[in-house]
């Protein structure tokens, strides 16, 4: 169980009611713009590059980004820097292989580019059960965080968190789908931006970096985090598969890949990926400094308690009264923004790709996926503990690049991948990358090669590519006969 | 794709017709769902009929595209590793081991996704300028 803050909870609850209602206003507007399938599933493929950006940056900043990442550098030091940069980088990959191409295979899912591509059932199911699991490994260390921060700060029992998640969710997602989305994710990215930058400033005042007047008392000495805390080769393994996980695991990830679907063109969805790594790039700023500045303030026992809450723990640590309950309640309102726009994409997601096998790829059949989408990943979040978020989250990268990367990346670059190839290459990453982490986890943190289990993407991605060429080498299968045809619409420029 | 819906205030003779709309009942067909209409170079019955082998300056596109971007990738992730290593090395490492990925890291990623943009950019509009001509 957390550690409670010592802060009022009334006006956490109202920051998180006023991000609800805003998110559920805004979906309103996007639900009167909503008429078609096409809206529902891919917004009409009308949404500009600069929306775009801020809608897919909204649903990718999680609760690993938003409290994850601070947490991390507030209890493992300069490891913690590098999953922001590998987030980052995560869409440089996706700019560089996969964004012009997938948006011009006109795909509505990820399953419907791999039967574009391969025109395997036996493939596509497969990429259905991936994209489901993804989904629901994904949204887990979303509840988990929203039980978290709800119950740090204003006390409410750990169920409350997830379910308030849950609801506004399928408020947002079920009347409009993606067309409704799209706008409460891009208005979600500033919220979370935002929420992070005020305190941030106010805090950095008060701490007198930025030449404000500096509190009673000494401030902390940040000379004490630099000291010290060089890289050491004995993370070099761990680092490496971290940075190759975030890296190809982006691009695995199907409710990011869902948005790149919305763009008008290939050249759209190329210029949103590069706004994007923009928007990263900004926002990635701040829980560094975070993280930076708790791990300079928090020196105490309570900085192991608990690492996840270090950004909803700063504000009241630093400012006493209604300032630091002010602020706590923007940090949660934040949070609470965090949860919701990564949950919300998760399930359109996996509603669409549910429906589209199961429900004939209607808009009834959209909603009752909908919920379909949340029901498990619910029960677990209620039912387990929780863990570390950017460990649980890198996780999810690790499996995606593993199993999800070899299929994209051959099926966009390479004419001579066979269905049986994609096949092999996607099952030989999910079960190496599953059955390691589950006996890393078994092994434990400490215990001698757990970290070669842990982070196993270093190994995983490049056994499931060699699996994925040599059976389409050496296999009996050949590739698909509108091989030429597909990759032609895949990389040919759209007329001007 | 169709929409079901009821018509209102019909009267005999009367034209046209409102229609409640009620939003679309039926899936998409599977060329709504994967031909695009601003595909420009590619339609259905183009692609029934289209060649078996690629067409060589669209060979050399794609052949261009994927070394510009597995150069830029894989020298992108080199250098983190390099970098990585290179704070490992350093004896005056500390405050450089959080400047460097926590701040120096997102302009060096701007930067290269940039010029990957306008290279990729100009590749595609050279392709274009040579079709067309």
């Amino acid at each position: 169980m957390p550690e409670v803050l010592a802060v009022s909870s009334t006006p956490v609850l109202v920051s998180v009611v006023l991000v609800s209602a805003v998110t559920l206003l805004v979906s309103a507007y996007g639900v009167r713009l909503s008429r078609s399938t096409g809206d529902f599933y891919v917004a009409s493929r009308r949404v500009s590059p600069r929306m775009n950006a801020s809608a897919v940056a909204g649903e990718y900043i999680s609760a690993a980004s938003f409290l994850g990442v601070a947490g991390l550098i507030l209890v493992e030091g300069t490891y913690g820097l590098w999953f922001p940069v590998g987030y980052t980088a995560g869409f440089l990959t996706m700019l560089l292989f996969v964004a012009g191409p997938l948006r011009r295979s006109g795909a509505y899912t990820v399953p419907d580019f791999v039967t574009l591509r391969f025109a395997s059932t036996r493939l596509r199911v497969l990429t259905v059960m991936i994209v489901v699991l993804t989904g629901w490994l994904y949204i887990v260390p979303q509840l988990h965080g929203a039980a978290l921060a709800l119950s740090t700060t204003a006390r409410l029992p750990d169920w409350a968190g997830p379910v308030a998640v849950v609801l506004v969710v399928l408020a947002t997602v079920m009347p409009g789908g993606m067309r409704s989305v799209t706008i409460a994710q891009a208005v979600q990215y500033w919220i979370k931006l935002c929420a992070l930058l005020i305190p941030l400033v106010f805090i950095l005042l008060r701490l007198g970096v930025l030449g404000g007047a500096q509190g009673s008392g000494e401030g902390p000495d940040f000379s004490a985090v630099w000291e010290g805390s060089g890289l050491g080769f004995g993370d070099f393994y761990r680092t490496v598969s971290l940075i190759l996980a975030l890296m190809l695991g982006t691009i695995g990830l199907p409710h990011v890949l869902v948005r790149f679907y919305t763009n008008p063109d290939g050249d759209a969805a190329r210029r949103t990926t590069f706004l994007l790594l923009g928007l990263l790039s900004a926002f990635y700023v701040l829980p560094v400094a975070f993280g930076v500045i708790a791990r300079a303030v928090l020196t105490g026992p309570e900085a192991q308690v608990s690492p996840d809450t270090a950004v909803l723990r700063l504000p009241s640590v630093i400012f006493d009264g209604a300032a630091g309950d002010l602020l706590t309640a923007v940090v949660a309102g934040g949070a609470f923004a965090a949860f919701l726009s990564t949950t919300s994409g998760l399930v359109v997601s996996v509603s669409g790709v549910l429906s589209q096998e199961f429900f004939g790829g209607t808009v009834r059949g959209f909603r009752i996926a909908a919920v379909l989408a949340v029901a498990l990943p619910l029960a677990i979040a209620t039912a387990t503990s929780h863990v570390a978020l950017a460990g649980a989250v890198a996780m999810v990268f690790t499996f995606t690049s593993s199993a999800m990367a070899p299929l994209l990346l051959l099926g966009i670059w390479w004419a001579g991948v066979t269905a049986q190839g994609a096949f092999a290459g996607m099952v030989t990453g999910a079960a190496a990358s599953l059955v390691s982490m589950a006996l890393g986890l078994a092994l434990g943190e400490g215990a001698a090669g757990a970290m070669f289990f842990m982070y196993p993407a270093l190994w995983c991605v490049p056994v499931a590519f060699a699996a994925a060429v040599v059976v389409s080498r050496l296999g009996s299968g050949s590739p698909p006969a509108d091989t030429v045809r597909v990759l032609s619409r895949l990389h040919l420029p759209e007329k001007r | 794709m169709s929409t079901d819906g009821e018509e209102i205030g019909a009267t005999p003779g009367s034209a046209p017709r409102r229609t409640l709309v009620r939003g679309p009942q039926n899936p998409p067909t599977a060329e709504e769902a994967l031909l695009d209409p601003r595909q420009g170079f590619l339609h259905p019955q183009e692609e029934r009929d289209g060649p078996e082998r690629l067409d060589p300056r669209l060979r050399a596109l794609i052949s261009v595209k994927l070394r510009t971007a597995s150069s830029i990738g894989i020298g992108f992730f080199a250098v983190l590793v390099l970098a990585y290593l290179g704070l490992a090395l350093s004896t005056d490492g500390g405050l450089l081991a959080w400047v460097i990925p926590g701040l120096v890291m997102y302009p060096l990623i701007i930067a290269v996704g940039w010029f990957y943009l306008r290279r990729v950019l100009s590749y595609d509009q050279a392709y274009r300028e040579e079709r067309d001509a």
